[in-house]
C-alpha cells in the first residue's frame, strides 16, 4: 500500500517542479506589452501599425530620435549640419555602434537603408516622405550626406520617424532575419501571438535597456487584453480604445496614461463634386458641425479638437485662433445662399472602424437640423482606399500623425498631392506650402504655417475635427514609461519595480 | 479494405484540387487588393502599381494559380505577401496549436458527451435526464463567443483561476500550458455537447430495447455487462458519425474561440489572411483544413468498420 502513495508523492513533487520551473526565471525583468494590432511583416520599412512600431523601436535605431516633447535628439547620428541654402545635409555618425550580429555601423548601412526605402518594390509606407532626397552618399565611414531636390529644413526630423530604422548594408532578408542596432535583439516571432526580444549586451547607450527581455503580445480582443493587464500577464496595454478607458479608471492595479497624438479624424468633402464644389455648402457644413459633440460621441470624449492636419501638439499649431461656435441658423442660411435644397447624401467610412462609423452617425443626425438627409455607407478598408477616398462626395477619414509640419500638410493640401483626398486646389495654398518647406528661417516658417492654417480654415476643404489621444494602460509597478505623441511604446528605459 | 482506403485518398486529392481552384477564383472575384492593404494610408496609385508588379499580381490568373499549385505540389507553399516569410513553417506551427485545442476538445466532448448520453439514456425520464438535456441545449443554442467571454469574465477576471489570453508557450512546460487551454476547451465542448449527448442517448435507448439485449437479460447477464459488452458498442456507431462531423465543425469554430482567447492558432491566421487578402496564405490554410476535414471523415469510416465487423468496405456483406 505504501508504494502507490510514494509514487503519487513523487509525481506531485515532480509536477510542482515542472510548474515552478518557468516561474523561477527572473520574472521581474521580463516586460510584456499588449497590442490590439498585430505585426504583419518584420521589415521595418513596412511598419504601419502600433505593434510594428513597438517592434522597430525595440530592435532598431534611426539617425535621430523624436523625444516625447517632440524635440529632436541625436541617436545613431551625433550631429548634423546643412549647407547655406538647405539643399544638402551632412550627418556625423556615432562611433562604436554595433549591430546585433557584431558588425560595426558605417555610413554604407545608412545609404543602403535609405535607398531601399526609396525603392517602390520595398513598398515602404514612408517612401513619399523621403522623396525630397535626390541622393544619399557615404562620404566616409562615419559621415553621410543627403542631397535634396529642394531646400528642406525638416530632413533631420523626417529621418527620426518610425520606419527610417537603419538596417545592415545588403541585408535584404530583413523580414526573415531582423538585425538592428537597437536595445533589444530579436529572439522569436510567432505570427498572431508574440514577438520576443532580449537585452542586447552591446547596446551603445550605457545602462540601457533596463529589462532583460521584452514580449510584444498580440491581443485583438479587448476584454481579454484588459483581463490580461489587470491580472499582470501584460504590464502595458497600448492604445486602449476610448470605450475601455473608463473601465480602467476604477482599477487599483492599473492606471491609464494618455497623450494627444498627431493622428487626425476628419470629414472629407470632395471639392470637385457637387454639392461640395460650392464653397458655401462646405462652409455650411463647417458651421453645422459641433466638434465637441463629435468628440464626445465618436471618441468617448478622449479626442482633442483640432483645426487642420497640423495637430495641437505641434509648435506651429494656430493656438490663438478663436473657432466660431456651431451655428445651425448660419448653416441653413449658407445653404440657401448656395441655392441648394433637399440634399440627399451618402457618407462613406471604412466599415471596420467603429470610431469613424460613429463620426458618420453624428453627422447624419446633425444634418437633419438643416434639412439634409445623409445615408451611412460602410465599405471594407481596401475598397475604401481604392474607390472612395478622393472619389466620392462625402466621407470620413483618418490619417496617422506625421513628424513635421511639411510632412503633415504638403501632400494633403497641395494641388494634386498624393493624399489630397478633398481634391483641394488653391494656388495661394500651393505657394505657401512650397515656400514653407524651403524656408530655413524659423520665424519665417512659423508665419507661413500660420498663414496656411488660416487659408485652409477660410477655404474649408474638409473639416478636421479632432486628434486621437493615445491611451496606454500601465500597471502600477511599471517605472519609467512615458506616453509619446508619436504613439509608440518606448521600452528601453522601462522597468518593473517589485 | 486497403483498396477502399486508397480509393478514398485518391478522391480526397481530387477534391482538394477542386477546392483550391474554387477558393482561388472566389478570392480573385472579390474587389480587394492586397497591395493597397500593405501600403495602407500611404497608398498612392504609383506605389500600388509597383507593388502589384513585384508580387506578380498583374499576371494572368491562370499563371498565378499555376505558380502557386506547382509550388504546393512540391510542398512549397510560397511566401506570405504580408509577412514576407515562408508560409509552411507559420501554418504548421499554428495548425499544431489548433490541433491541440481541437483534439483535446473532441476527446472531452466524446468522453463527457457519451457518459452523459448513456446516463440520461439509462435514467430516461428522470430529473437527471432533464437536467442534462437543459445543459446541452443551453450550450448549443448560445453562440461560442458569448460563452467564451462569459467564462473569461467569471473565471479570469472575477475568480482569477485561469490566466488571461494567449500566452500559450509550449516551451514553458506542459503543466504550465494547461491552464491556458482549459477555458477554450470548455467553450468548444459546451457548444458540441448536445449533439453527442442526444445521439448517444437515443442510440442507447434504442439498443436497450432491441431483441438481442432482451435475450441477454433473459440469459441472466448483469445490466453492467449488457451495457458495456453489448449495447454500448453498437450504440456508438451513430455517435462516431456525429463526432467525425463535429471534428470538421471544430476546425472551423476554433476561429471564434481563438479570437476571444487570443490563442495563436490556424483560425486566427486564416482571418488575418482573409482580412489582408493574402492569397497564398489563404490557399495554404484552406487546403490544409479541407484535407483535415476529409481525413477525419475517412478515419471515422474506418473506425466504424472496426467497431462493427459486419461492415467491411470493398466486399459484399455475407
Amino acid at each position: 500500500m505504501m508504494k502507490p502513495i510514494r509514487a503519487l508523492m513523487l509525481g506531485l513533487l515532480l509536477s510542482g517542479a515542472i510548474l515552478a520551473a518557468p516561474a523561477a526565471r527572473a520574472q521581474s525583468k521580463i516586460l510584456s506589452a499588449g497590442y490590439a494590432s498585430g505585426i504583419a511583416s518584420l521589415d521595418p520599412a513596412r511598419a504601419g501599425n502600433l505593434q510594428e512600431y513597438g517592434y522597430v523601436n525595440a530592435i532598431y535605431n534611426s539617425l535621430t530620435y523624436i523625444d516625447a516633447d517632440l524635440s529632436l535628439k541625436p541617436e545613431l547620428a551625433v550631429s548634423w549640419t546643412s549647407n547655406a541654402d538647405v539643399t544638402s545635409w551632412t550627418f556625423k555618425l556615432r562611433e562604436g555602434v554595433t549591430f546585433h550580429d557584431g558588425r560595426k555601423l558605417t555610413a554604407e548601412d545608412v545609404v543602403y537603408t535609405i535607398k531601399r526605402i526609396q525603392d517602390p518594390k520595398t513598398a515602404s509606407r514612408i517612401r513619399s516622405q523621403l522623396e525630397v532626397i535626390s541622393d544619399v552618399v557615404a562620404v566616409d565611414p562615419l559621415t553621410v550626406r543627403f542631397d535634396l531636390k529642394i531646400p528642406y529644413a525638416d530632413l533631420p526630423m523626417v529621418l527620426g520617424d518610425y520606419t527610417v530604422r537603419i538596417i545592415p548594408n545588403g541585408h535584404a532578408d530583413i523580414a526573415k532575419q531582423p538585425i538592428g542596432t537597437g536595445p533589444f535583439q530579436f529572439v522569436e516571432f510567432v505570427p498572431g501571438d508574440r514577438l520576443v526580444a532580449k537585452k542586447f549586451a552591446g547596446y551603445w547607450e550605457n545602462g540601457l535597456p533596463l529589462a532583460e527581455e521584452v514580449r510584444l503580445r498580440h491581443m485583438p480582443e479587448l476584454a481579454t487584453a484588459i483581463s490580461a493587464l489587470e491580472a499582470g500577464t501584460i504590464h502595458l496595454l497600448a492604445d486602449i480604445r476610448p470605450e475601455a478607458v473608463d473601465q480602467l479608471k476604477s482599477s487599483k492595479t492599473v492606471q491609464v496614461q494618455s497623450a494627444p497624438s498627431g493622428t487626425w479624424f476628419a470629414y472629407v468633402m470632395n471639392n470637385s463634386k457637387p454639392p461640395f464644389d460650392n464653397p458655401k455648402v462646405r462652409q455650411a457644413f463647417a458651421a453645422l458641425v459641433d466638434k465637441k459633440e463629435v468628440i464626445d460621441f465618436a471618441s468617448f470624449g478622449t479626442g482633442v479638437r483640432s483645426l487642420t492636419t497640423i495637430p495641437p501638439t505641434s509648435p506651429y499649431y494656430l493656438k490663438d485662433y478663436q473657432e466660431p461656435a456651431p451655428d445651425v441658423a448660419r448653416a441653413k442660411a449658407l445653404l440657401a445662399e448656395a441655392g441648394v435644397s433637399n440634399l440627399n447624401l451618402k457618407i462613406f467610412y471604412p466599415s471596420a472602424d467603429t470610431e469613424q462609423e460613429r463620426m458618420a452617425l453624428v453627422l447624419r443626425e446633425r444634418a437633419k437640423l438643416i434639412g439634409v438627409s445623409i445615408e451611412l455607407s460602410g465599405v471594407p478598408n481596401d475598397k475604401f482606399y481604392a474607390d472612395v477616398e478622393g472619389k466620392e462626395a462625402l466621407a470620413t477619414t483618418l490619417f496617422f500623425g506625421r513628424p513635421t509640419p511639411d510632412t503633415q500638410t504638403y501632400l494633403w493640401y497641395v494641388t494634386n498631392g498624393s493624399y489630397n483626398v478633398w481634391k483641394y486646389s488653391n494656388p495661394e495654398a500651393d505657394r505657401i506650402l512650397n515656400a514653407a518647406r524651403r524656408a530655413s528661417d524659423e520665424a519665417e516658417r512659423r508665419k507661413l504655417y500660420q498663414d496656411l492654417q488660416k487659408q485652409i480654415l477660410a477655404d474649408t476643404p474638409g473639416i478636421v475635427v479632432y486628434v486621437k489621444s493615445i491611451a496606454t494602460g500601465v500597471r502600477n509597478n511599471v517605472k519609467g514609461f512615458r506616453p509619446h505623441p508619436r504613439a509608440w511604446v518606448e521600452l528601453k528605459a522601462v522597468s518593473l519595480a517589485n | 479494405m486497403v483498396a477502399y482506403t486508397i480509393q478514398r485518398i485518391a478522391v480526397m486529392c481530387l477534391l482538394i484540387a477542386v477546392v483550391s481552384v474554387l477558393v482561388f477564383v472566389a478570392i480573385h472575384a472579390l474587389p480587394a487588393d492586397v497591395a493597397i492593404l500593405i501600403l495602407g494610408d500611404s497608398a498612392t496609385a504609383e506605389q500600388v502599381a509597383a507593388l502589384r508588379d513585384k508580387l506578380g499580381l498583374n499576371d494572368p490568373l491562370l499563371t498565378q494559380f499555376w505558380r502557386w499549385a506547382s509550388g504546393a505540389l512540391r510542398g512549397d507553399f510560397g511566401e506570405s505577401l504580408l509577412m514576407q516569410r515562408p508560409i509552411w513553417p507559420i501554418v504548421s506551427e499554428a495548425l499544431g496549436k489548433s490541433l491541440i485545442l481541437a483534439v483535446a476538445s473532441l476527446v472531452t466532448v466524446a468522453v463527457v458527451g457519451i457518459v452523459l448520453g448513456v446516463v440520461s439514456g439509462m435514467l430516461r425520464g428522470s430529473a437527471i435526464d432533464k437536467a442534462i438535456s437543459i445543459v446541452g441545449y443551453l450550450g448549443i443554442s448560445v453562440p461560442q463567443f458569448f460563452w467564451g467571454i462569459v467564462l473569461s469574465l467569471v473565471f479570469v477576471n472575477s475568480l482569477g483561476w485561469f490566466p488571461a489570453a494567449g500566452g500559450f508557450d509550449p516551451s514553458a512546460g506542459v503543466l504550465a500550458s494547461l491552464p491556458h487551454l482549459v477555458l477554450p476547451i470548455v467553450t468548444l465542448t459546451l457548444t458540441l455537447l448536445a449533439h453527442v449527448m442526444r445521439q448517444t442517448r437515443s442510440s442507447i435507448i434504442e439498443e436497450l430495447q432491441s431483441n438481442y439485449i432482451r435475450s441477454a437479460r433473459a440469459k441472466g447477464l448483469s445490466e453492467r455487462r449488457i451495457l458495456f459488452r453489448h449495447a454500448l458498442r453498437n450504440s456508438l456507431l451513430p455517435t462516431i458519425t456525429v463526432l467525425a462531423h463535429d471534428f470538421g465543425w471544430l476546425l472551423s469554430s476554433v476561429v471564434v474561440v481563438e479570437t476571444v482567447f487570443s490563442y495563436p492558432g490556424i483560425g486566427r491566421l486564416l482571418i488575418f489572411g482573409v482580412e489582408h487578402h493574402d492569397v497564398p496564405l489563404i490557399q495554404a490554410i484552406v487546403v490544409i483544413l479541407t484535407a483535415g476535414y476529409m481525413l477525419a471523415n475517412l478515419v471515422a469510416d474506418l473506425a466504424y468498420s472496426f467497431l462493427k465487423p459486419q461492415i467491411r468496405y470493398g466486399r459484399a456483406v455475407a
